[in-house]
């Protein structure tokens, strides 16, 4: 099966600082400038109908990553594919008008900061559907008033919002309603991929109950694809088909969620699954503290570890070489020593 | 808004309802001015000159007996017009080049952020004399003068806003929308900038009308003998010492209320629309 979206060693690199001006310049100085490595060498497959969950800590590039698929950002090397088309080498700018904008589409975090106050409910999940809605090939118009109307009520109905509720503007809306309205926008063109960043983290917890089972419900009666952001490992684990672990711009360890949850094999990964909070206090189970700082994300020595200033098995090798997934298995793990745990603790 | 809210917000303000009916009195006076004026603002009459103010002559008569209460309310329409002209004129001009340095940051921002700088450094009256030299004096003139020295604030505020509302959610989500640059700027930022911008505008009209006034007092842009406050004033001058104050202060009285009005109706303004910066 090919796959929906394609990465194939992706890097994001962010100079730092003043660009040297022209007398520095004219005058040789030819220090190279600082690059904060956001991404780095991410490569991973996503499957049509798959949901896979993207696992880390604030600041390991995540959300960067997300800005890389949505092509919001350009890449600094590497390729994207998506339906077998080569998306990353389209400009940032030019995207908008491309014919896989509409197919790619993203849910955002805080759904107060990503409508406009200005817009009423109706418009903000109509605004996708005026720009990028199209009639059936061959003629591909844009849309009448009437179908856009008609599209934004569908939408509204399958994330259960009240139709009463679209004339509203932001402020008049509750915090779910305002992110049934984001979801509403993120299928109003009915996309291949949806992008979910960390949908349900600005919302209390019954009301992220309603709103993953509607996720659930969702994927599957209308075939999505999904790409789910969240440092929440429960939801990732009811939500998701597989999962990705970042850790400092890498992906450290990747493989369906069942065989990473059961048996992480990144020391990050089992301390990221020991701090998640048990029913039972007294199961047994002894929590990993992780001690000193992470590394810095700028400039890092190419030939060490990102994990190396933090983990409790590191080793001689671990600051000589850069542990990579090996791209075969189904479970991938970035460690050069994954089975080790009992001997090293 | 709800009416409640409005009606408290008045309550909580008690100037604001002031100004806004000072506000129509300058509106009406524009608009009916040479219909509801007792006298012929243009009509001299040198049997009456220089009488002090009485039930014929509400506010006297200048040097050639013309009446005063009848020119200051003629006037108004000179001085609203040129004000707003040139508010008009700053806000455009100001609005595109704020949003363009805000929005698009980096070399552009810089640009024209020192571009701005340079015309801040400018006085109105160097400027102004600087133009009417250079083409002629006319009202239009003076429009220009003063909707530049004005331009630099309407640049300030749209700059700082827009560039906070750029990096917001929503222009993410408009651009995953398929929505390009120029219309994520004007349909989907702007809108949000225009509550600071009419604050802005409400508040610039008062200095703007001083500055009409003050040009004319120095003989730019308006002639005699139309009837503008800044001329009348200028008239008025030579006769205080000789004790006819009211030729120069009833103009004068009539720029101090245009402004104080314009400026509390920008406070009350900013109160209604802007809650965050309420006191």
């Amino acid at each position: 099966m090919t796959p929906l979206l394609s990465l194939d060693a992706v890097h994001k690199r962010f100079p730092l600082g003043e660009k040297p001006g022209l007398l520095a310049r004219a005058f040789g100085a030819n220090k190279p400038q600082s690059m904060l490595h956001a991404v780095e060498n991410v490569s991973f497959d996503l499957h049509p109908g798959e949901s896979i969950g993207l696992v880390g800590e604030s600041g390991c590039g995540k959300s960067t990553l997300v800005r890389l698929v949505t092509r919001l950002l350009d890449t600094s090397e590497g390729r994207i594919l998506f339906n077998e088309r080569h998306i990353g080498d389209v400009p940032a700018h030019d995207f908008a008008r491309h014919a896989e904008r509409a197919r790619i589409q993203q849910v955002f975090q805080d759904p107060t900061d990503s409508l406009n106050p200005r817009f009423t409910a109706f418009d903000c999940i109509a605004d996708p559907l005026r720009r990028l809605g199209a009639t059936p090939l061959p003629e591909a118009k844009p849309m009448s008033a009437a179908a856009v109307k008609a599209r934004v009520e569908e939408a509204a109905d399958q994330v259960s919002l009240p139709r009463a509720l679209l004339a509203r503007y932001p402020h008049q809306l509750s915090g779910g309603q305002k992110l049934r309205v984001g979801i509403a926008r993120g299928i109003a063109l009915k996309p291949q991929l949806l992008i979910l960043d960390e949908p349900t983290s600005a919302l209390d917890v019954s009301v992220q109950a309603v709103i993953l089972h509607l996720l659930a419900e969702l994927r599957r009666e209308l075939g999505l694809s999904y790409l789910f952001v969240s440092h929440d490992l429960n939801v990732v684990r009811l939500l998701c088909d597989r999962v990705m672990v970042m850790y400092l711009g890498k992906i450290v360890e990747s493989g369906p969620v069942e065989a990473v949850f059961a048996a992480p094999k990144h020391p990050y990964t089992q301390a990221l699954m020991a701090a998640v909070s048990k029913f039972d206090p007294d199961s047994g189970e002894t929590r990993i503290r992780l001690t000193d700082d992470p590394q810095s994300p700028i400039d890092p020595d190419p030939h060490c570890c990102r994990f190396y200033s933090r983990c409790y098995k590191k080793q001689r090798a671990c600051e000589q070489a850069m542990p990579e997934r090996d791209g075969k298995s189904v479970h991938q793990v970035a460690c050069f020593f994954p089975n080790r745990l009992d001997e090293a603790s | 808004m709800e009416r409640r809210e409005l009606v408290y917000l008045l309550k909580q303000n008690p100037l604001t309802p002031l100004a806004i009916i000072m506000f129509a009195v300058l509106v009406f006076a524009a608009l009916f001015g040479s219909v509801i004026s007792p006298h012929d603002p243009f009509a001299s009459n040198t049997a009456d000159a220089l009488q002090a103010p009485s039930l014929t002559y509400w506010f006297g008569t200048d040097q050639l007996g013309r009446d005063i209460f009848s020119r200051v309310l003629v006037g108004a329409q000179t001085d609203l017009g040129i004000a707003l002209a040139a508010v008009l004129l700053a806000a455009a001009v100001g609005t595109f080049l704020g949003a363009t340095a805000g929005f698009y940051g980096g070399r552009t921002d810089a640009t024209i952020g020192r571009f701005t700088d340079i015309v801040m450094a400018f006085p109105l009256f160097v400027l102004a004399m600087a133009i009417v030299a250079a083409l002629g004096n006319s009202v239009i003139n003076v429009v220009y003068a003063s909707a530049i020295i004005n331009m630099p604030f309407y640049v300030r505020v749209v700059r700082s806003e827009v560039a906070v509302l750029r990096g917001a959610g929503f222009v993410e989500a408009a651009r995953l929308s398929g929505n390009r640059n120029p219309r994520i700027l004007w349909l989907h930022i702007m809108p949000s900038v225009m509550p600071p911008l009419v604050v802005q505008m409400s508040l610039n009209m008062g200095w703007s009308m001083l500055n009409a006034a003050s040009l004319s007092f120095i003989g730019l842009g308006i002639r005699p003998p139309s009837p503008e406050w800044g001329i009348m004033v200028a008239d008025g001058a030579q006769y205080i010492i000789s004790g006819q104050w009211w030729v120069a202060f009833f103009p004068g009285l009539a720029l101090t209320l245009a402004v104080l009005c314009f400026n509390l109706l920008g406070d009350g303004l900013r109160d209604i629309i802007d809650p965050r910066q309420r006191k």
